[in-house]
């Protein structure tokens, strides 16, 4: 059993910021919540802090752009750029509401999401894979 | 790799996006920040931080001098505290003509809510009744309880502790003042203190039946039991009776019939294991029963209950009690003032209660009562 949807192309480019934040979103959450779960269960030193704060941003940066080159119809490069600069333009304004109330909590997050995503991007630079229909 | 390009371009939005947020926050900045809102918020902050240290200093001062301190009223503090931030505002920019009231959260007290709680026990010296203050405080009782501080007094919430107040006033004939008041006062102060409280004002046979039934079946999972009285109350052949509000005698043998015995009330009760009963009758405030049939002598009589019970009257057995001219009886202003003092064993209470009644009184009252507690206990 097999999905081969096939949106049109005007869809895929409305969809693309909207799985960009989706992505990021539910990436964090799951993340953050298996990390926390397996901090538990091993009881793990680094505490669920690390999972928190560090790899679960991290992931769902990556994840943002990574997405990117499954939906965007055309130009994953340029496309992928474009959602990784506004979404730099979302942790810029972040880091300064970070900076009135600065906490490692708070500067954390956006600094290994900026990470995520800078990674997220190369790896859309470098693919050659064709197109996948959804 | 990532291009040259394609970082320079991403760090330039980075700080476009530090950059707007810095404008947006000044932008916000200007728009709320304005001279009234930054003198009112000053004025807010002033006023909960000052109100909050006189009340500390009041609990301070009660807990130097417990017998001889009282406390002023809500509105005298609230009054002292804007004249003495007049001149500190003035100093920190606020004009001279901005009115220092407090329009911040509900009630500028939340910050100190359990010192309130401990200050309002205070014996106070204002002419303000203690429901006023509390409704002016606009403080419930389940905020006050949701906050517990180790460093003050603040009553705590035992599970299990049981109260039935029951206030009768509105008698056919020979109506009384004070029992009501009496009745709220107690009332608030024991749900003030944790008690689950079932209250019954001005009840008729029935009605007081019903609620000392209702009492009696929730005592079963508590572990103390208060019951106060306040109203009209006979003896009748060596027994005690609280008279309903629908009491109708016309002559003594109406009594029993008419009326609720009280040795059978505090039997029940205490019968139920449990550490602790106290049964408080702030009644026989003046003699029911028409003298020409009256066979009995005036007051009422001695009453025991089983271990683990206090049996407390507001007279000595055979004695009248006063009704007062206040809002509360002598005895029940007393014994408000007396548990009010934190972690003060409940015999010493009515003992304390008992000596300012008979000061007050000039000697005519002296309240009695009759002690077979196992453990020591207080309200708080």
């Amino acid at each position: 059993m097999s999905f081969n949807i096939n949106p049109p192309d005007w869809l895929r480019w409305i969809l693309l910021p909207v799985a960009s934040i989706g992505t990021y979103v539910v990436a964090n959450f799951l993340v953050g919540i298996v990390g926390s779960l397996l901090d538990f269960l091993s009881r793990s030193p680094w505490g669920s802090n690390f999972s928190t704060h560090v790899v679960a941003p991290g992931i769902a940066g990556y994840s943002a752009i990574a997405v990117i080159d499954s939906v965007a119809p055309a130009g994953r490069a340029s496309a992928a750029l474009a959602v990784a600069g506004c979404w730099m333009f979302v942790f810029g304004a972040a880091t300064f509401f970070a900076f009135l109330n600065p906490s490692w909590a708070t500067f954390l997050p956006i600094i290994f999401s900026v990470v995520g995503l800078v990674n997220g991007l190369m790896g859309v630079n470098d693919s050659n894979r064709q197109l996948v229909p959804l | 790799m990532i291009r040259r390009r394609d970082a320079a371009i991403l760090a330039f939005l980075f700080l476009c996006g530090l950059a707007a947020a810095w404008q947006f926050a000044k932008w916000n900045d200007a728009r709320f920040n304005t001279p009234e809102r930054v003198a009112q918020r000053l004025v807010n902050s002033s006023l909960k931080d000052d109100l909050c240290k006189r009340v500390i200093a009041d609990i301070s001062r009660f807990k130097e001098a417990p017998r001889t301190f009282r406390r002023t009223s809500l509105q005298s503090i609230e009054n002292e505290s804007r004249a003495g931030l007049r001149f500190l505002l003035k100093s920190k920019g606020v004009p001279e003509d901005f009115p220092i009231e407090y329009k911040g959260e509900k009630t500028p007290y939340m910050a100190c809510l359990d010192d309130v709680q401990t200050w309002v026990n205070i014996p106070s010296a204002g002419s303000q009744s203690l429901a006023d203050e509390l409704a002016a405080l606009d403080i419930s009782n389940e905020s006050v309880r949701g906050k517990t501080s180790s460093a003050s007094a603040v009553p705590s919430t035992e599970p299990g502790r049981l109260a039935l107040i029951i206030g009768n006033s509105k008698y056919r004939n020979r109506p009384l003042l004070n029992p009501q008041n009496d009745a709220d006062d107690m009332s608030t102060f024991l749900r003030r203190s944790g008690f689950t409280v079932i209250d019954l004002r001005d009840g008729n046979l029935k009605d007081m039946q019903a609620a000392i039934s209702d009492f009696t079946e929730q005592l079963k999972s508590a572990r103390a039991g208060f019951v106060y009285y306040s109203g009209h109350g006979v003896e009748h052949r060596g027994w005690n009776y609280l008279l309903p509000v629908d009491v109708q005698i016309n002559e003594e043998d109406d009594i029993p019939r008419q009326a609720l015995d009280a040795s059978t009330l505090v039997e029940s009760v205490s019968k139920a294991e449990r550490k602790v009963n106290i049964f408080v009758i702030d009644a026989c405030r003046s003699n029911f029963i028409p003298s020409r049939q009256r066979s009995a002598s005036q007051g009422l009589a001695k009453m025991d209950g089983l271990s683990g019970t206090i049996v407390a009257f507001s007279t000595a057995p055979g004695k009248e009690a006063e009704d007062g001219n206040g809002r509360n009886s002598p005895y029940t202003k007393s014994l408000l003032q007396a548990m009010a003092v934190p972690g003060r064993k409940i015999e010493d209470v009515f003992k304390d209660a008992a000596r300012k009644v008979e000061i007050e009184t000039a000697g005519r009252q002296i309240p009695w009562y009759n002690s077979s507690l196992l453990v020591d206990w207080s309200i708080h």
